[in-house]
């Protein structure tokens, strides 16, 4: 099936094996979908169907055992690990259940991350006034250790902006959060992303979240549900 | 649940069992091998003088030293020692030796080893000689095959394996020929002058009596030290041998003691990480139901065993050492054929201290376990551990550390305990040192990284002092580690370079001694009709010390004994070469007084002397004070007019004592002449030249003598480097362990960046810069402080001029750095090249 232009992700039939010490295990068992550009599309399942394996792999942090991935209209395949973290940098935002801040980094250090690993200087100003977006104007210098867990979330929403992706991937975002502290993070991650105009792909077992995305992905046992 | 919970995790427990066995190994061979030394010196104490009794003196024996020798009885043996060129006809050589002329059954306990086995000289009058193995390799002999000493050529019937009582390395630097003592004289070596020994060596049917000890012990306070008459027994051999053992134990244990406290302090570093990952379990265990001390238990039981696999091993690996060690240090001790036993109560010991050392500095980041609370197990990032030093558990711990430290250096150091302690308190300093140099490194970091540095740079430099760093641990442990290494090679080089300045192209390279009078001349027209220079030629004077200041060498020794005065014994005792010129030499500096060039025992006043500031320290002497010498029966009063600083590098013939001209002329002498020889080759021909004509002359060339030196030093340093490297093997284990746990916290920080677009090489240049750096400033905090520590040992333990080669710490920082570098990199590998997924996976 050719692509269309507005066409930002692309996965065709792809499958994922485990070898484990019982035999291969199947996680992923063919696979295809399509996200156009500015879209808010969920992944919802139960746990073990393979949503997070199918998030992994359509972001690049994991290859299929077959098939293909394209963001953009580039397979993800034969670019290398290099390759490919050269292409999230450029292309790729993330958002994850449990943060997944560098722990050495304060806020601030953090949030620069993605441009300064493209060797871009003075970025701390858009990281500021990322950071004073979500509301950590005050903290840019705290470790995340000495930050709450919904304020870990903001930095990475924080970071997730920075290099303004073209689609955004988001896996239980609210996961380790409280329900009021939860709900905050939602909005700020929509308002984000419709400021930022960017394809937003959110995996969750949290349905009355799902529903506020444009269309949802039912998978069960490695399959998509019609 | 211990075990169920190690399942996931014994590769890293393994590591830090490694971290023990070296240090456990060390302790182990080191202990069981003092314990086999002991035993061999409680149960052959006997061979270690061969006999017992020996009464020695450096002259013939007057009349009433044989009475004496005569009313001793028993089975007598008859030893004349003298130095002496030796000529070996198959190669044309020649080479100073120590002849040894021997009459009676000596060794009477032991035996003298050879090859062919079984062959004395006892009982035998015609030219044969049992000639020393090092000797014969040198020279390339066979028994069968000749050699020449005076006048007489001997046959050589056997090589000369051990000597009970003397170590090997004796040999090496004086080979030893044991002639038939009839033979001596035929020689014709031994003139008035000569410098010889005489011994006689008893043996009696119940051994030396406590009532004949008593009364030599007379007979020495009354005549004997006076007459330079002296003796030894088994006890005093026994007393000897004993301090050679506790100086090399010393040596031992130190290398023990440090490997294990290292393996300790790497211990506490891996420990921390590992139980870093086991928060969360330990948090669902609470949740779950477990107490405080049920989750303690779990790490408690896991470190335990780890603990007795790691003490098992290393006394394993230390009891096969033990089969190696006697090998390695043999030339180094006065006892062969060691019985190797095992001293299980000793083996035991060691592997306590270790075992106990493991579980003290484990308890460190055990401790605050027990306070983690179910909380975490719901919300991670609740801190429940309070700071370790507001835990009244890490202080005791901590107090207990000091305790058995303290204990195990005491218990290292039995013989010598403030040595121990010394040792203790210098090695706390060193790691107090390292421990502010690394907070100071931190603090310097933080202020001087860029925030406009790239962000490679900013971001290595800055895991120097961020949360979960390891700055403090690995600074501490590769400083410690490069501090000791380069102590050693420090103060080694300081020593070798002693040897150094001797061997260039002006100083003498030939020293020729044991001249007659008469042969002095003849001696030096045949090294200028060879077309060299005599670079230094000298009248020499035996001489003894018999009074200081009006007290004869009994009182000073009694005085030195109260205290009352401060010298030194060697000093008094020993014997002088003195010479007689009217001026200084150029290799002399006058520091004070002034020379007199001049004078005459007519003048009925004290002759004015010069004397070297080596003994001006040893007598404590100063400008005026008088001395009474026994030149051979003539008694000599001197002043001291001025004291002198010689050059001994240069290895001309040099005095402690210069008398002025016109005072000693008449003194029997013999004479010491130097030259330079350009090569070896033309060095043995004029050897030979000169040994031909004269044969009583000895010479001794230079060269060999320092390859000799380097020769032995180069043993010594084998020995030195071998058990160090028990050393450098915990550090090693003690660096990879402990960055190889570092990897556990780093790969989640790299696998965050590889997500969000690091490319491998950038990962790789942060750890490169972080561990470069530690590597660099660890190297460096260790040069600085082996170069404190190497200096005070030159200056006050091996009184050498402290050297410090510049290249080598070069050298040193850039190899510590590689190491720790390829090791980081190591740890990185798989990072770049696999998907990150993969490797969260993997990691868990």
């Amino acid at each position: 099936m050719p692509d269309s232009p507005s066409t930002i992700l692309r996965v065709d039939d792809i499958r994922r094996t485990y070898t484990t010490t019982h035999g291969d295990l199947e996680v992923l068992k063919g696979i295809s979908l399509s996200v156009e550009t500015g879209e808010t599309v969920s992944i919802i399942g139960p746990s073990g169907s393979g949503k997070t394996t199918l998030l992994g792999i359509c972001a690049g942090l994991d290859l299929p055992t077959s098939g293909d991935v394209k963001i953009a209209g580039e397979s993800l395949l034969p670019m290398g690990e290099d390759g490919r973290a050269a292409f999230r940098n450029r292309q790729v935002g993330f958002v994850f259940q449990n943060f997944q801040l560098v722990p050495t980094l304060t806020a601030l250090e953090n949030v620069m991350v993605p441009l300064e690993l493209r060797g871009e200087r003075g970025v701390g100003d858009r990281a500021t006034s990322l950071l004073t977006r979500v509301g950590l104007g005050e903290r840019l210098d705290h470790y995340p250790i000495q930050l709450s867990g919904g304020e870990q979330q903001r930095v990475a929403l924080a970071r997730a902006f920075i290099n303004e992706p073209k689609i955004l991937f988001a896996d239980e975002p609210t996961g380790n959060l409280d329900g009021s502290t939860s709900d905050s993070i939602v909005g700020l991650l929509f308002s984000l992303n419709r400021d930022a105009g960017t394809t937003l792909v959110l995996v969750t077992h949290n349905l009355e979240l799902a529903k506020q995305t444009d269309r949802i992905f039912r998978i069960r046992d490695g399959l998509l549900e019609d | 649940m211990a075990l169920r919970d190690s399942r996931q995790s014994r590769r890293r427990l393994f590591l830090f069992t490694l971290s023990i066995v070296f240090g456990v190994a060390a302790l182990v061979a080191i202990n069981a091998f003092g314990k086999v030394l002991e035993r061999a010196i409680e149960t052959r104490s006997k061979t270690l003088l061969g006999a017992d009794l020996l009464i020695a003196s450096g002259q013939p024996f007057n009349e009433r030293t044989e009475e004496l020798i005569r009313s001793l009885g028993g089975d007598q043996s008859r030893q004349t020692r003298f130095a002496s060129m030796a000529r070996f006809p198959k190669t044309g050589d020649s080479r100073l030796v120590a002849v040894r002329g021997l009459k009676g059954g000596f060794p009477y306990y032991g035996e003298l080893e050879t090859d062919p086995a079984g062959v004395t000289v006892n009982g035998r009058s015609d030219a044969v000689a049992i000639v020393d193995d090092s000797l014969m390799a040198q020279f390339g002999l066979e028994v069968g095959d000749t050699l020449e000493v005076g006048k007489v050529t001997f046959e050589i019937i056997a090589r000369l394996i051990q000597i009970p009582g003397e170590t090997a390395v004796e040999g090496v630097f004086s080979p030893r020929v044991y002639v038939p003592h009839n033979q001596i004289e035929q020689t014709e070596l031994i003139q008035i002058g000569s410098i010889a020994y005489y011994n006689v060596l008893f043996r009696f049917d119940s051994g030396l009596t406590p009532e004949m000890l008593e009364r030599l012990e007379a007979e020495r306070e009354e005549w004997m030290r006076e007459a330079r008459v002296w003796f030894d027994t088994i006890e005093e051999r026994k007393q000897e041998a004993g301090r050679v053992l506790v100086n090399i134990n010393s040596f031992l244990n130190l290398v023990g003691f440090i490997a294990l406290l290292l393996g300790a302090v790497g211990i506490a570093g891996s420990v921390q990480v590992y139980l870093k990952g086991k928060v969360d379990t330990v948090a669902v265990l609470r949740c779950l139901g477990a107490t405080n001390h049920d989750a303690m238990a779990i790490y408690c039981i896991q470190i335990t065993l780890m603990g007795l696999i790691g003490t098992a091993i290393g006394a394993a690996f230390g009891l096969s050492l033990l089969l190696v060690l006697p090998k390695v240090m043999a030339p180094f001790l006065p006892i062969g054929g060691l019985d190797i036993f095992i001293a299980w109560p000793t083996v035991f010991m060691a592997m306590g201290f270790g075992w106990v050392f493991m579980i003290l500095f484990s308890l460190i980041p055990l401790l605050p376990l027990r306070k983690i609370t179910p909380l975490r197990a719901i919300r991670s990032f609740v801190q429940d551990v309070a700071p370790a030093h507001k835990d009244r558990g890490v202080w005791i711990v901590c107090s207990l550390i000091v305790l058995v430290t303290t204990g195990f250096a005491l218990w290292q150091s039995r013989e010598r305990p403030l040595h121990g302690l010394g040792f203790l308190g210098g090695i706390l300093l060193a790691l107090g040192l390292l421990w502010l140099l690394a907070f100071l490194l931190r603090f310097t970091v933080r202020r001087i990284t860029g925030s406009t540095w790239p962000y490679v740079w900013r971001q290595g430099m800055s895991n120097l002092y961020r949360p979960n760093n390891r700055t403090l641990f690995l600074l501490t442990t590769l400083g410690i580690g490069s501090f000791l290494i380069f102590t050693l090679y420090l103060t080694e080089q300081s020593l070798l370079r002693q040897g150094e300045l001797s061997s260039s192209d002006e100083n003498p390279n030939l020293l020729m001694f044991d001249i007659q009078p008469d042969q002095n001349d003849g001696v030096n027209r045949i090294i200028e009709a060879e077309g060299y220079t005599v670079v230094g030629n000298a009248p020499v004077v035996t001489m003894n010390l018999a009074e200081l200041n009006g007290y004869d060498v009994g009182q000073l020794r009694e005085m030195d004994e109260s205290g009352e005065i401060d010298i030194e014994r060697w000093a008094v005792f020993r014997e002088y070469q003195s010479t007689f010129r009217e001026h200084l030499n150029p290799d002399e500096v006058l520091l004070e007084g002034s020379f007199t060039p001049r004078a005459s025992l007519d003048d009925d006043v004290p002759i004015p002397v010069s004397v070297e500031k080596e003994i001006v320290r040893a007598l404590d002497l100063k400008l005026g004070d008088r001395i009474l010498f026994d030149v051979q029966g003539f008694p000599i009063d001197v002043e001291v007019t001025s004291i002198r600083e010689v050059n001994w590098n240069e290895l001309r013939p040099n005095f402690f004592v210069v008398f002025p001209a016109g005072v000693l002329e008449e003194a029997p002498a013999f004479y010491v002449t130097a030259t330079q020889v350009p090569d070896q080759q033309r060095i043995a021909f004029l050897q030979r030249k000169i040994v031909e004509t004269y044969p009583n002359v000895s010479a001794v060339n230079l060269e060999v003598v320092l390859q000799t030196v380097g020769e032995i030093f180069d043993r010594v340093t084998f020995v030195l480097r071998f058990m160090a490297s028990f050393t450098i093997a915990t550090g090693l284990v003690v660096l990879i362990s402990s960055i190889l746990t570092s990897r556990y916290q780093r790969v989640k920080e790299s696998v965050l960046l590889r997500t969000l677009g690091a490319q491998g090489r950038q990962i790789r240049s942060i750890m490169a810069i972080e561990y470069v750096l530690l590597g660099s400033l660890s190297a460096l905090a260790g040069i600085i402080l082996a170069g404190i520590s190497s200096f005070a040992l030159s200056r006050w333990v091996f009184e050498v001029p402290f050297y410090f080669p510049w290249g080598a710490p070069l050298i040193m920082v850039v190899g510590v750095s590689l190491i720790t570098l390829l090791t980081g990199l190591a740890n990185s590998r798989g990072i770049a090249s696999h998907p990150p997924l993969e490797i969260l996976r993997e990691e868990g």
